[in-house]
Formats: structure tokens, C-alpha cells, sequence
């Protein structure tokens, strides 16, 4: 391997988790701002407000004032610094290997997906073709869908190491909801890879030039972002972290940096799927009627058009959360298995009829 | 640098079989064999064949030993098993009888026919390998009734 292409995909990398990161911090701050704006309250705008700066730094006050009044100060430097700082509570008699284990297992297979996202289109810049995206395979969706199933291991040993029955039973209603939901998953990724004939993101993409692919798929798009939000354990799935009756579920014995691990882990999550639904079925950097130049311009904004529609899904996904009241377990698994499950057959026959016949 | 990856993956399959075969902890084996299937796809990955690697994790380390791990969870077969020389002795004879019918069977097979499909391999296996299929389906037979065994509640 050259030098040049380890240079660019390091910087590609940097790229990639700078954009991974950053749209997990932005849920952060979505969650705390979101919710207070369903709740009718103003939410974070105080924090930083009364920080005491030298003379000579007075330039920073205006932007210091306008991140404070947005709520951006906590979410920007409060938390991190609250979670690095804080004791790293270990329960005793916990198994020491997998406690501190579970919470890489659950973020790092999330964070890797995003090494297969293309950020925009590709373009040319003095003379140099450059892809925002790491790696690009025929297997894209496959090799998403294979790393999202793997996160399960960190809830499972997450619950099983932390010596409490709060944690373990959040982390057996985590597997099972996760084990579950990811059929419906995987065969809403079998229809969208049979209707493109490809599940390469890029090809995916392209493929919805002229029209989006929630138009052809409606049924797709609703199965997949249902079960995406169950995959990610958020409301009205979070039954595995439910604080009315398991404390705070599979993470309840962990603090500090770990628990924040868990946290970014689902926030990313949140991300991810947003990110995958706007590539599959919204046409990803495409806009109706515009085409986009492969120029680095056109690169901005295809990149603007797609960040445009992850942050609209973000927010729909947190607004879904603060609004509908948890479902009960046994409801969970019927809604699951008595009617997506059949849903999705019901789509994936649709799909293959439709191709067979007309296509 | 490729080849410094692959030799680290085999001895991370080593290492992640011998951790399956010697932990006195069920949830270790467990784990340890969640970690092989997911280090044996990335090899196959790596070797070129991304689909069967992609199956391999998704299949293998995402859905069936995540099943197995919850079972181990719920009947709390987390306890240590007792260990005795004899039951050593006994996974080394089963092992190496295994090893050696992998070993026959592999050795015999032909695969320097180019144009050598899935078709083809269903067709030699059905037709000339008949014993051992059956004997492989009997050998899976086999770990179920040792999975029930291993989780009976005494």
C-alpha cells in the first residue's frame, strides 16, 4: 500500500468520524432541546453564561452567549468533561474483563458502519478524484446489517457482568428485542437490495436519480424505520432501559466514560439509521429535478441536501420518542412477529412480484 | 502488510478455539466462540470471499451464539465447571476422531476443476460423500443433546 492512499484514507477516516460524531453530538443536543420543546419549557440555556473570561478574550463573549443560550455548552462541554472526570465505579465481585468490554462492544460495530457511508458524491478537485467515503463493496448494506448484529454483544455482556438483576434483565429484553426486530430488518434490506439489484450504497443512490425510492418501496421505508428504532432501543422501544421499573437497564452499574460509550452508541445509532433510510429510500445527495455537478461545489452541496435529510430523520426519530408512551414487553414481541414479520414477507413478495412481472 | 493480518487472524482463531475447549466458564466458551466465527468471517473477508465472511458474522456471531449466550444467561450456567483429567482425555479422543474424518474427508475431495460451482459441490456431496453428510448431521446431533446435557438444571 502506498503512501498517498494511506494519506487519504486517514484523512478520509477523520472525515468520516468527524461527521459520525458530529451527528452524534447533534442528537445529544437534539434529545435535550427536543424534548423540552415537546414538554412546553425552554430547556439548557444557562450553562456558560456567567463564565468569567480574561479581558483580552472579551471577542468570545457574543459566541460564548449565543452557545449558552442554545443549550450547546452542556452539550458541548459539560457532558464530556462531567464523564471523563467522574469516578469509574465497578461493582464488586463483576467480572472486571467483560464489565469494562461490553461498552466497546456495543459503540465500536456502530462506529465502523459509518466507514461504509458515502458522504456526497465524488468529485474533482486539481486534478484529483476524490470519494467521500472509506471503503465502498458490492456488500455495503450486507456488511452494515452484519455489524449492527454484532452490537448485541455489548448490551447481552453488559447486563450479564454488572452482578445486578436490574441490568441483567434489561439486557435479556435488549437481546431478545434486538435478536427479533433484526429479521424484519434483514428482510427490509433484502427487498431494497432485489428492487436496486445492487447493495452498493453508491449504486443505490444513483439509482434514484429520476425518482426517490420511498415512492416505489412506501412499505420498505415504514418496516425500516420502525425496526431501525426498536435496533436503536429508543422510546417506544426502550424497554431495555425502561427507568420506571429497571433503574436504567443494561447500563444501571455503569458511569463515567463507559456510560457515555452506551450512550453515543445509541445516539449513533440514531444517526446511522437516518443515514441509511435517506441513502435507500430518499435519494440520498439527489434532489428532484437538480443535478449535481462532480465538482467539489456540487459535492457541498450534495453533502448539504443529504446531512439536510439525516437531521430532518434525527428529528423526527427524537420527536417519536418524547411523544409515544412505552409499549409493554409482550406487545413489543407481538407487534414484532404478528405484524411487521408478516409486513415485511408481505414487501419482500411485493418487491420480487413487481420486478418479475413489469421490470 | 496484508499477510501480517491474515497470520494474526489465525492465531486469534487459535487462540479464541482453545479458549472455547479450556474455560471453566460456559459464558467464556460461549464468548470465545462468538469471537472465532466473527475472526473466521473476517478472514474470509480478507481472502476475497466477502459474501460468505458477511453470512459468517451475521448468521453465525449475530444471531445463533447470541441465542446460545442468552440461554447460558437465563439457566445461569455462568458458575464454574468442575474439571478433571478424564473429561480432558475424553475431549482430546473426540477431537482428534473428529479431526481425522475432517481430515479424510477434505484429503479425497477433488477441486481442481476450475469451473467448480455450488451446483456441482451439492451434486459431489450428495452423490459421493452421502456417509459422511449423514455422519456430520449425526455429529450436530450430537452437540444439541450435549447443549441440552450442559444446561439441565440438577
Amino acid at each position: 500500500m502506498g503512501f498517498e492512499v494511506f494519506l487519504t484514507t486517514f484523512v478520509l477516516s477523520l472525515f468520516v468520524l468527524n461527521i459520525g460524531f458530529g451527528l452524534t453530538v447533534m442528537n445529544v443536543w437534539f434529545e435535550r432541546k427536543v424534548s423540552a420543546l415537546m414538554q412546553d419549557r425552554l430547556g439548557a440555556n444557562r450553562a456558560g453564561l456567567d463564565i468569567q473570561l480574561p479581558r483580552y478574550l472579551f471577542v468570545l463573549k457574543p459566541f460564548i452567549f449565543v452557545l449558552a443560550k442554545l443549550g450547546l455548552i452542556n452539550t458541548l462541554f459539560c457532558d464530556p468533561i462531567k464523564a471523563l472526570t467522574k469516578e469509574d465505579f465497578k461493582p464488586s465481585k463483576v467480572s472486571a474483563i467483560l464489565h469494562n468490554l461490553a461498552p466497546f462492544a456495543a459503540a465500536f460495530p456502530i462506529f465502523l458502519c459509518f466507514g461504509f457511508i458515502p458522504f456526497g458524491p465524488s468529485f474533482e478537485i486539481f486534478g484529483v478524484k476524490i470519494s467521500p467515503y472509506i471503503v465502498s463493496t458490492q456488500f455495503d448494506l450486507l456488511f452494515i446489517f452484519a455489524l449492527t448484529t454484532v452490537a448485541v454483544y455489548g448490551t447481552n455482556l453488559a447486563g450479564w457482568s454488572s452482578g445486578s438483576k436490574f441490568a441483567f434483565l434489561g439486557s435479556l429484553r435488549a437481546s431478545a428485542q434486538m435478536i427479533s426486530y433484526e429479521l424484519v430488518l434483514g428482510l427490509t434490506f433484502l427487498g431494497v437490495i432485489l428492487w436496486y439489484g445492487t447493495a452498493n450504497l453508491i449504486e443505490i443512490v444513483n439509482a434514484q436519480k429520476t425518482y426517490w425510492g420511498i415512492l416505489s418501496m412506501p412499505l420498505g421505508f415504514f418496516l425500516m424505520f420502525v425496526a431501525g428504532m426498536a435496533e436503536t432501543k429508543r422510546g417506544p422501544f426502550d424497554l431495555a432501559e425502561s427507568e420506571s421499573e429497571l433503574v436504567a437497564g443494561y447500563f444501571t452499574e455503569y458511569s463515567g466514560m463507559k456510560f457515555l460509550l452506551f450512550w453515543f452508541g445509541e445516539f449513533a445509532e440514531i444517526a446511522l439509521l437516518s443515514l441509511v433510510l435517506s441513502l435507500c429510500f430518499l435519494g440520498g445527495w439527489h434532489l428532484p429535478f437538480i443535478s449535481i455537478p462532480e465538482t467539489f461545489a456540487g459535492f457541498l452541496l450534495g453533502h448539504l441536501i443529504l446531512m439536510s435529510k439525516v437531521v430532518f430523520l434525527c428529528f423526527i426519530q427524537i420527536v417519536i420518542r418524547w411523544t409515544l408512551p412505552r409499549f409493554r414487553f409482550d406487545q413489543l414481541m407481538l407487534i414484532c412477529w404478528k405484524f411487521l414479520l408478516p409486513l415485511a414477507i408481505i414487501n419482500l413478495g411485493l418487491i420480487i412480484g413487481i420486478k418479475w412481472a413489469w421490470l | 502488510m496484508g499477510l501480517v493480518i491474515e497470520y494474526f487472524l489465525y492465531i486469534a482463531i487459535l487462540m479464541s478455539a482453545i479458549m472455547v475447549a479450556s474455560s471453566r466458564n460456559v459464558l467464556m466458551s460461549a464468548l470465545g466462540l462468538a469471537i472465532n466465527t466473527t475472526v473466521i468471517g473476517f478472514l474470509f473477508i480478507l481472502k476475497g470471499l466477502t459474501f460468505l465472511g458477511i453470512v459468517q458474522i451475521a448468521v453465525y456471531a449475530g444471531g445463533i451464539i447470541v441465542l446460545i449466550l442468552m440461554t447460558i444467561m437465563i439457566l445461569s450456567l455462568g458458575s464454574k465447571i468442575e474439571f478433571t483429567y478424564l473429561s480432558l482425555l475424553k475431549s482430546l479422543l473426540i477431537f482428534l476422531l473428529v479431526f481425522l474424518f475432517v481430515y479424510y474427508s477434505l484429503s479425497s475431495l477433488n477441486f481442481n476443476n476450475t469451473n467448480f460451482d455450488v451446483k456441482d459441490l451439492g451434486d459431489l456431496l450428495a452423490n459421493n460423500y452421502l456417509y459422511h453428510l449423514l455422519s456430520l448431521g449425526v455429529l450436530l446431533n450430537a452437540i444439541l443433546v450435549s447443549y441440552l446435557l450442559i444446561s439441565r438444571d440438577d
